[in-house]
């Protein structure tokens, strides 16, 4: 058995599975039924003045069988007063002192407002604050939520604020409705932030009934954006995090955010930079009990690697992590076909005559069987054909032993630019078309 | 002309041109492709057209050789 224990910027939990802002956060009764069934952390659905919420409020996108392959929301923060909140929180810490219990908070981006709120909320004892500048929708039209976090110069001077105040951990948390979310995590950073979560949800219309030409959800024959999380948007946060995770100017712990159901998916953010993670949209598809396989999953995930301990994973795949750029040109994988288990669907083949760089033949061997077979030396190594092959081992991308040095793109032109000679020319002087 | 076809060719005559002791000399890059300019330590140039992905790649490999010391 590992050590599941992690610390995120001061902030202590037995394990990283934290519950994110969320519904499943709302009150006192889930948190702490959360925590029992093993959940190693919560941050608390946002504090504020307390809304009111409308109805209907969320929806889902199936996928081919799948349910909830995404998932979208307006729901908006707590509804209930702050007191009522506080009493919970107490409560809840004080019955589970070990567990992180962070609170998400969200006010008007005033030094005062901010003041106050970190002041009310820390009186009553929580691990650490996580400040909500990510919300997408309804919030962020009264200039909070993902309004202030789209700026840079508001996410930093609203962490100041906190941090003013503040004595506990301050975790900024990032929208990912940003061109580039290092912009707003590096002012988080120079605001004084001791970690940032991301991410939070991405602006989102779920889809249009096409009976009634209603959006889905509507209210009373009215639609919203709101919110996108679940397993689609998990590459968008990998990437996301991974971009902050090798920024230096980045430099602070991680709490990874977005579509991670199982273990391997936190596995995934812990090797990109997360010192633990987050997770909504699977607790609430399948209840707090699925934390039970993350951790039995993880544990051995850490014995089968031989690792004493969760914290061996942060960090480990940044490096690999890198810009197109610096790629290796040289570098080169071909598909190829297993005879004995490729069952002739031709959907590789179909796909790379169609779609990629028509390598894949259709023959027939001396007995009448049809057959496929890659055209190696034209293949580009895309993957599509593995990709689309329904038939787990029947087309494997193997590495072609490499014949040269590696070339990246950004050594390729500054050989050229060392050459001396200007771009863009096609009227040389003497020449020879080959 | 399959696309490995076409690299081949265009291979075979950068080939043929370095083992004539031309070194590259230059590279002009446009919409057509690269320019690569050859010269000859006698003097002689010549310019060839490079189109194919593999052939920009493959005569920068050997810029960078050209560039090593042997």
């Amino acid at each position: 058995m590992a050590d599941l224990r992690i610390n995120l910027a001061g902030i202590a939990s037995p394990n990283p599975f934290w519950l994110a802002s969320a519904p499943p956060t709302n009150t006192g009764y889930q948190v702490q039924r959360a925590f029992e069934a093993g959940w190693g952390g919560a941050v608390w659905k946002t504090l504020g003045d307390p809304i009111i919420n409308t109805s209907s409020r969320f929806a889902a996108v199936h996928f081919n069988g799948q349910r909830v392959a995404g998932f979208n929301n307006i729901e908006l923060i707590s509804d209930r007063p702050l007191e009522i909140n506080l009493k919970e929180i107490y409560e809840t810490k004080r019955r589970f002192p070990n567990h992180a219990v962070v609170v998400s908070l969200m006010v008007e981006p005033k030094q005062e407002k901010w003041h106050e709120i970190v002041k009310r909320v820390e009186d009553i004892g929580v691990d650490g604050l996580e400040l909500n500048f990510g919300c997408p929708h309804g919030m962020a039209e009264r200039g909070m939520g993902a309004a202030s976090g789209q700026q840079p110069d508001l996410v930093e001077m609203q962490t100041m604020w906190v941090k003013e105040a503040a004595r506990t951990p301050v975790i900024v948390k990032l929208t990912p409705n940003i061109t580039d979310i290092t912009a707003t995590a590096k002012a988080a950073v120079r605001g004084g932030a001791d970690a940032i979560s991301l991410i939070n949800t991405i602006n989102s219309l779920a889809g249009v009934d096409i009976e009634t030409w209603n959006t889905i959800p509507h209210v009373g024959g009215k639609g919203a954006h709101g919110g996108y999380c679940g397993p689609a948007v998990k590459p968008i946060a990998l990437n996301m995090v991974a971009e902050c995770a090798r920024n230096p100017l980045v430099g602070v712990p991680i709490s990874g955010i977005g579509g991670i159901s199982g273990w391997k998916d936190a596995v995934e953010f812990l090797l990109m930079g997360s010192t633990g993670v987050q997770v909504c949209t699977a607790a609430m598809h399948h209840g707090f009990s699925i934390v039970e396989d993350m951790i039995d999953g993880l544990n051995n995930y850490l014995d089968s690697k031989g690792l004493l301990s969760v914290n061996e994973l942060i960090g480990k795949s940044v490096e690999q992590y890198s810009d197109w750029g610096d790629l290796d040109l040289n570098y080169a994988v071909v598909a190829r076909i297993e005879q004995e288990t490729c069952i002739l669907c031709n959907k590789c083949h179909i796909a790379c005559e169609d779609t990629s760089h028509q390598c894949i033949e259709r023959h027939t061997d001396e007995n009448g069987a049809a057959y496929l077979k890659v055209r190696e030396e034209d293949c580009v190594g895309c993957n599509l054909c593995s990709i689309v092959c329904p038939v787990e081992g029947a087309i494997t991308m193997l590495e072609v032993p490499a014949a040269e040095m590696p070339l990246s793109w950004n050594q390729r032109q500054a050989a050229i630019a060392a050459l001396g000679n200007g771009k863009d020319s096609d009227n040389p002087g003497k020449k020879e078309a080959v | 002309m399959s696309a490995y076809e076409q690299y081949a060719e265009e291979k075979r005559k950068i080939d043929a041109y370095l083992n004539q002791q031309y070194v590259i000399a230059g590279v002009r890059e446009g919409l057509s492709g690269d320019w690569l300019e050859l010269k000859h330590p006698e003097g002689d140039q010549v310019s060839l057209l490079v189109e194919t992905a593999d052939a920009r790649k493959y005569f920068v490999n050997m810029l960078l050789k050209q560039a090593r010391p042997t």
